[in-house]
């Protein structure tokens, strides 16, 4: 923790300070203190449980904590509207269930709702917004389908759109990809990395594949029981004796020239 | 092409307003013109235009008795159960949305069984003498009810589960069943007036009076306004508490307004007409096929639905069948079945 006060400038997107959270008697996260900088594409990982989605819930505003403040723009979340918020970050969160039959493109059109004020209709910018995404998205083949009628797979890439027409400067991704194929989930995480570089936009992350976080992230923040194991560079901590400590399994990280990352193979006893 | 697909559900959902509106208006004159004593289409017409303002020389031909009848008995029944029929319909679709669950219904959250409960009360201790208190009873058991199931629900750190669907629909269950053994005590002990219970349970629009028209309509009109204003939220709402949150809506306020306006419509209708099943239920289901989900259409369409489906059931009992039977019994009998043929054809899933 110390390695990543040095990097952190003045002025961060998101600064968790000393922030703990249980649930009844139960202990999630404990004294919690992380600065996420824009421009940085940061992943969470940990085995199940360890508070990885309690901790973007916490960053989002869905749960306050216990103690310790979460800061956004420098000013503490608590102090923040839910529009505001809406406005700064999106969350494609891991549930995309929907029981009403909407069309993809209505659904997708729900993205702009924090831009919409409450008695007008959608403009000809967020259309061209949500036509866009759409486009780039690869969800625009079925755009009149009713999303209930889609398989697992494509309603998650409807709901990865509808974030991204959020237009906000942070995007949380939780598990955001993990029903869709290899080649949906690198087109969107390419889109979505580009956002990063050229936009100077945040992204936090939390995946199960190591490899993919691996490719992808600049920073890698690894949890375990509800506290910071490690955190920093992707080429930093993205190390075999950190791994094996966190999940608790034997594993070999190298340099893998051709997805040019560290990636990491495991070996069962 | 972006802008063609919602152009004409607008404009289709503008067509069914128009079409449903002339019908209601239609059935309104002809359920009028029905009854023991049969009284022309077109001077039910003339009565009623007599009463706009400078047009009282149109009645002037038509008999004194035939007036009474349309103004004083036929036209309050008739209203009330229009006013009945949308609020019942609008308060389906609200808790659909709510509930995250197109199988939601207005009684869902025990609305109905306090509303009973109440009407038993009243009916038990012979409160029903002052003619008002069983209506009265009942609208404030079903208020009880509603805050009891809010308070129950009310609770859990997450503020995205706060009031959720399924802590609601929980409390619900838990209150109504306690409250229907309630009932059942209150029927044992209830000798004579048992039978007052169970009538006053299977709802009736019988001798229903202008005041009954106008707080049902007073609560009609302005459960539309605010579940239009909502209506929006509502679409995000009916797809997660989470991601609404996450667009921007403040859920815990949003659900606790709809599910106050919802409640309200339902614990009104209940008081005025006692229980009427399968409207709720049922309208939103039917309009939503045409209409799609998004309940900025879906709220003014369903509420002329459910107000024609009514007033047509209530018509049937009224006016055709050769004895009244409880409408409450009707629209279940008529109901149940077009809900299984809907449900068996896949259009709910």
């Amino acid at each position: 923790m110390t390695m990543k006060k040095e990097i952190t400038s003045s002025n961060p997107e998101i600064f968790l300070d000393n922030v703990s959270f249980a649930y009844e008697q139960e202990v999630i996260l404990k004294e919690i203190t992380l600065a996420f900088e824009p421009g940085q594409f940061y992943s969470v990982l940990g085995p199940n449980g360890c508070g990885k989605t309690t901790l973007l819930d916490l960053l989002i505003g869905h749960l306050k904590p216990d103690s310790g403040s979460v800061f956004l723009k420098g000013r503490e979340l608590g102090a923040w509207s839910r529009k505001d918020i809406a406005r700064t970050i999106a969350l494609v969160s891991q549930n995309y269930n929907i029981n009403f039959p909407f069309t993809v493109e209505e659904v997708i059109m729900m993205g702009r709702h924090p831009w919409i004020s409450r008695f007008s209709q959608p403009d000809e910018r967020d259309m061209d917004k949500v036509k866009t995404i759409m486009a780039r998205t690869g969800t625009d083949i079925f755009k009149d389908r009713k999303i209930t009628a889609l398989s697992g797979g494509e309603r998650q890439r409807c709901v990865f759109a509808r974030a991204l027409c959020q237009d906000t400067p942070i995007l949380f991704l939780d598990e955001a990809c993990s029903n869709m194929d290899i080649s949906h989930t690198l087109r969107l995480l390419n889109f979505v990395k580009e956002e990063v570089i050229k936009e100077n936009r945040t992204v936090i992350s939390v995946f199960h594949d190591i490899n993919l976080a691996s490719i992808w992230s600049d920073q890698l923040i690894f949890m375990k029981q509800g506290r910071v194991a490690a955190a920093g560079t992707t080429a930093e901590v993205m190390d075999a004796a950190i791994i094996e400590d966190v999940f608790q399994v034997k594993t070999h990280v190298a340099y893998n020239e051709y997805s040019q990352a560290r990636q990491v193979c495991f070996k069962v006893d | 092409m972006n802008g063609i697909q919602p152009c004409l559900t607008v404009r289709r959902t503008e067509i069914f307003i128009a079409l449903f509106s002339i019908l209601l208006f239609g059935l309104v004159v002809l359920s009028a013109s029905l009854g023991y004593m049969k009284i022309e289409f077109s001077e039910v017409l003339k009565i009623i235009l007599s009463q706009l303002p400078g047009q009282g020389h149109m009645a002037g031909s038509i008999s004194e008795a035939s007036q009474v009848i349309v103004m004083d008995v036929r036209l309050p029944r008739i209203l009330t159960c229009v006013a009945v029929g949308g609020g019942l319909a609008l308060s389906g679709v609200i808790f659909q949305g709510i509930l995250l669950n197109p199988l939601a219904d207005p009684y869902t959250l025990g609305v109905s069984a306090g509303a009973a409960f109440g009407a038993c009360f009243a009916i038990l201790l012979n409160l029903g003498a002052a003619f008002v208190s069983v209506p009265l009873f009942a609208f404030a058991g079903a208020c009880l009810t509603l805050f009891f199931v809010i308070f129950l629900s009310y609770s859990g750190k997450n503020s995205a589960a706060v009031l959720s669907s399924n802590s609601l629909i929980l409390s619900g269950i838990i209150v109504a069943a306690i409250l229907s053994a309630g009932i059942s005590f209150l029927k044992y002990t209830a000798d004579e007036q048992v039978s007052i219970i169970i009538f006053w349970l299977m709802g009736s629009f019988a001798s229903k009076t202008w005041l009954d028209v106008g707080v049902t309509f007073l609560c009609l009109v302005l459960g539309l306004v605010i579940s239009m204003v909502f209506a929006r939220d509502l679409n995000l709402i009916s797809l997660g508490e989470r991601s609404a949150a996450s667009l921007g809506v403040d859920t815990r306020k949003v659900t606790l307004v709809l599910l106050v306006t919802g409640s309200m419509l339902a614990a009104v209708s209940v008081s005025v007409s006692g229980i009427i099943g399968f409207v709720g239920l049922l309208v939103p289901h039917m309009v939503r096929l045409f209409t799609g989900p998004d309940n900025r259409r879906l709220i003014p369409v369903s509420l002329l639905a459910g107000a024609l489906l009514l007033l047509g059931a209530d018509t049937i009992t009224r006016a055709i069948l050769p004895h009244e039977i409880p409408i409450g019994i009707l629209t279940a009998l008529i109901g149940g079945p077009v809900f299984c043929w809907i449900f068996k054809r896949g259009a709910i899933r």
